[in-house]
């Protein structure tokens, strides 16, 4: 298992390097540069253009791709992730450190949220098969994976925000009330993280749907049967143990995508996380803050693979990696 | 012909509805309805203002890089003077004034050149200390200064006798070569060369700042936000700052003009454009600079708890060919787009009837708002627009690439249409903001577009849009590829010019030559909105855009 992992853990950096180079590329190579972010297109003719070239040299912007490439490795080879375009001497180390906690509350809390809801709703729809609540579920979640999460955000804004002012439209506090973890923290979660989870929810009913289905239609859950065990007893011992093992993957894999589905979510809601981070820095062009972001997610990516891996062979023990 | 008739007539029938709608809600008209409510003013509350913008690119003057921050950095530093450029109601200025900010006196010593500015002994710092003549000096030495992270969009008085030396080279040692201090609290300012109308322009605005707090390390000044809160000299100051939430000001209560009515000023952070609008239903912001009134801003303001302010735009419109793409046409295509659109149609449906009609680029430029004696004008006349067209045989089937930066509403629908129905046929071509300039200027990948154009005094600055061969990479803007050496002569000879009306009419011949052959076909200036919270009384401190100061210490919030 060891082997396995070091082995892993080898692949890393030149899998990292190498999306690095088509990160770097592809972000270079994208029409437009930091320099038109930052300037209000509307207004463009009243600008200095001289200003505008002088700022585009000392962003180093006039350099070949390959040397701003080697530059930035040069850098991160440090442990330099570089300084944000938008404001000055803002680390983005700095940057990302400051967003990481509001972006984990709210992935965290959506992946729990949704994991729990739909795992429960899938078991529910699997031992009901067939029924018009199982119908019904199977429907809603068909519309869950269907509509964009941006929709919901905007429709729960709407509805709850605007209209009936039940929920707060946007923020992670009322300014003034923000003194950490209090219920105001918890109104202003409530739509960004139901936003977040509403797409996952219909994806975990779906895999525990099926999931639960398969064991019930294995030889162990008919001989436990033909023993005469009470329904409940097969259902918490032998059907729920069993049907988890492939959701661990699930939940791994998640993780990913719950982050990159944060980057919409969290800039519809204003949350002040990598979401809305890496969010303004595609728009603005903020080049050194792309790439931090885009190697933070692929490390993470990385890792939950790696994570998912190993946890499998924990809840398994009949899973061994050579 | 006539499915292009019937899609003009079907935009004005379903403008009509929210056009009397919108009469109502526009400009001055609310506004006067709002400001003549009669109420005592009353002392109190938490003004809340929402923006776009992350506060932390505007804590100091010299790090603004938006107009959409400029009300914060209002609120919280006073520039030494302010420049009126409009006059009351929508018309454009007869004569440029100057509203007077840190400065009580101004004495004009050598004409559009020299100044002697007296200091008001009443401003004071946020702790407490007088505004100087140093600061002034350091103000501007600070905004101009290569050596220092000064944001590109900051205003910096770039024409000042020696700016130019600091925004090439830098200096670690504070002065401006053209400020020189006559005393505490008086400065002299000396020009490059005589500029009309130089103090109403926003960009050459100086912004005082504290020398005895910044001087040591004036660095300090750009590092991240707030590290040295509070700041400033404003209406408030702020003592709060939540990274890309809020910030949060309180009332100074030393402020020159006494104590704002408001205790608390809150800017929120809103990346998403609609949340501003779906917070200002729920009452959870009090108001926002709304930009060119669009979808949003006509369903907003006839909700009876919102109130929508325009004000006009000092920066001329109108539609550009790519004169490179078609050479021996562009001057009939920009004539024929000039008579093919219905102005007073479009303001009325889509501005309430407070756009600002015209086709003349100096408009807004000091000493020559009015056109010259035999400038054209245009109207609408979409059978002359056709005759143009078939001069210059113009292939009506011809389908031009509009290139567009932002999504196109009724009103750019209702402008193609119009130019449809006369044989101009175009087709939006949508880039990403991020990617404008270099569509636009470097590029120049369009056939047509729909832009505003630098409408200010500095003649230079305007030339650069029209002259032969200004391009990014030579310090020009020209991006259609306008090119008439004749007029080039002329503009420079004017530019050369010291005498105020030997100036003039030169200008006024370079005006008429761009009337024959125009650059651009301009057809007005628009208005750019804000929209406030009924509760908001006293003073609509609208500023975007204008080189003016927001009255935020008048504002009062209805109980």
């Amino acid at each position: 298992m060891s082997k396995y992992i070091l082995k892993r853990l080898l692949q890393v950096p030149p899998l990292v390097f190498g999306i690095t180079i088509i990160t770097f590329l592809m972000i270079n190579l994208a029409p437009g540069d930091p320099i038109s972010a930052m300037i209000d297109p509307e207004m463009l003719s009243s600008y200095p253009v001289y200003e505008i070239d002088r700022m585009r040299r000392d962003l180093g912007l006039d350099q070949p791709i390959p040397v701003r490439y080697v530059l930035w490795l040069r850098e991160l080879a440090q442990g330099n992730l570089g300084y944000s375009y938008q404001g000055t001497n803002l680390s983005i180390a700095r940057l990302i450190a400051d967003r990481l906690p509001a972006t984990l509350l709210l992935t965290l809390s959506a992946l729990v949220l949704a994991a729990g809801i739909g795992m429960t709703l899938g078991v529910i729809s699997a031992l009901r098969q067939y029924s018009a609540l199982d119908n019904l579920l199977t429907m809603l979640a068909f519309i869950g994976i269907s509509v964009p999460g941006y929709f919901f955000a905007l429709l729960g804004a709407y509805i709850f925000a605007a209209s009936l002012r039940w929920l707060p439209v946007s923020g992670m506090w009322t300014p003034g009330l923000d003194t950490g973890f209090n219920l105001d923290l918890l109104r202003h979660m409530i739509l960004p993280v139901g936003s977040l989870a509403i797409l996952h929810i219909a994806g975990y009913m779906r895999y525990t749907r099926t999931a639960v289905l398969e064991v019930l239609g294995s030889d162990y859950i008919v001989t436990a049967r033909a023993k005469g065990l009470p329904a409940h007893v097969i259902q918490r011992r032998h059907v729920f143990r069993n049907a988890m093992l492939p959701l661990v993957t699930l939940i791994g894999l998640e993780l990913p995508s719950l982050i990159a589905g944060s980057f919409i979510i969290e800039s519809t809601f204003a949350w002040p996380g990598i979401g809305s981070l890496a969010y303004n820095a595609i728009l603005r062009r903020d080049y050194p803050l792309q790439m931090a972001v885009a190697l933070i997610m692929a490390l993470a990516i990385l890792l939950a693979n790696l994570l998912t891996d190993i946890a499998y062979t924990w809840v398994d023990p009949r899973i061994r990696y050579e | 012909m006539a499915s292009q008739l019937s899609r003009r007539k079907f935009l004005q029938g379903s403008a009509a509805a929210t056009g009397s709608a919108l009469l109502a809600a526009t400009p001055l008209g609310a506004l006067r309805t709002v400001m003549a409510q009669g109420d005592e003013p009353v002392r109190g509350g938490t003004l809340t203002i929402s923006g776009a913008v992350t506060p932390q690119n505007m804590y100091i003057p010299q790090r603004m890089n938006t107009f959409g921050v400029l009300q914060q950095i209002d609120s919280m530093f006073l520039r030494l003077v302010y420049g009126k450029a409009w006059s009351e109601g929508m018309e454009p200025p007869t004569s440029a004034s100057v509203e007077l900010g840190v400065a009580e006196t101004m004495q004009e010593i050598e004409k559009n050149r020299v100044w002697e500015f007296t200091l008001r002994e009443n401003v004071r710092w946020h702790d407490g200390q007088p505004v100087t003549a140093d600061d002034v000096i350091f103000g501007a030495w600070l905004s101009l200064n290569r050596r220092l992270p000064v944001e590109v969009s900051a205003p910096k008085p770039n024409a000042v006798l020696g700016a130019v030396r600091l925004l090439e080279e830098g200096s670690d040692t504070v002065g401006v070569e053209g400020i020189t201090k006559l005393g505490d609290y008086a400065v002299r300012i000396e020009l490059e060369r005589p500029t009309p109308g130089y103090w109403e322009q926003f960009y050459n605005a100086i912004y005082p700042m504290p020398r005895h707090v910044l001087a040591d390390n004036p660095a300090k000044a750009f590092e991240p936000p707030f590290g040295t809160m509070p700041l400033g000299n404003g209406a408030f100051k702020p003592v709060r700052y939540v990274d890309e939430q809020y910030i949060e000001l309180e009332a100074n209560d030393d402020f020159y003009l006494g104590r704002p009515y408001v205790d608390r000023l809150i800017f929120r952070v809103f990346p998403a454009g609609d949340g501003n609008w779906l917070a200002l239903e729920a009452g959870e912001v009090d108001g926002f600079f709304a930009g060119i009134p669009d979808d949003n801003y006509r369903r907003y303001t006839q909700l009876p708890s919102v109130v929508g302010v325009q004000m006009p735009l000092a920066s001329p419109h109108g539609f550009k060919i790519n004169v490179s793409r078609f050479p021996d046409q562009y001057v009939g295509l920009h004539q024929a787009a000039l008579y093919a659109i219905d102005v007073p149609f479009l303001s009325n449906t889509y501005y309430g009837g407070a756009l600002n009609p015209h086709n003349y680029n100096f408009i807004h430029s000091y000493g020559l708002e009015t056109p010259p004696a035999g400038y054209p004008t245009y109207s609408y006349d979409p059978d002359r627009a056709r005759e143009i067209l078939a001069g210059i045989h113009w292939d009506t089937n011809r389908v031009l690439d509009w290139l567009v930066w932002f999504q196109p509403w009724e009103f750019h629908e209702a402008i193609a249409a119009m130019l449809n129905e006369v044989g101009i046929q175009t087709n939006f071509v949508r880039v990403d903001g991020a990617a404008i300039t270099q569509a636009l200027y470097e590029d120049s990948d369009f056939d047509f577009i729909y832009t505003s154009t630098y409408g200010g005094s500095d003649m230079r600055q305007m030339w650069a849009q029209f002259r032969c061969g200004a391009t990014t990479q030579n310090g020009g803007s020209n991006n259609n590829g306008y090119c008439n050496p004749e007029l080039d002569a002329l503009w420079e000879d004017a530019l050369n010019e010291t005498d105020e009306e030997r100036w003039k009419e030169k200008f006024n011949q370079v005006a008429l030559m761009m009337g024959e052959n125009p650059p651009m076909a301009t057809w007005m200036s628009p208005n750019v909105a804000h929209v406030w919270n009924r509760r908001v009384r006293g003073a609509h401190p609208f500023q975007h855009f204008q080189p003016i100061r927001p009255a935020l210490e008048r504002v009062w919030l209805a109980p």
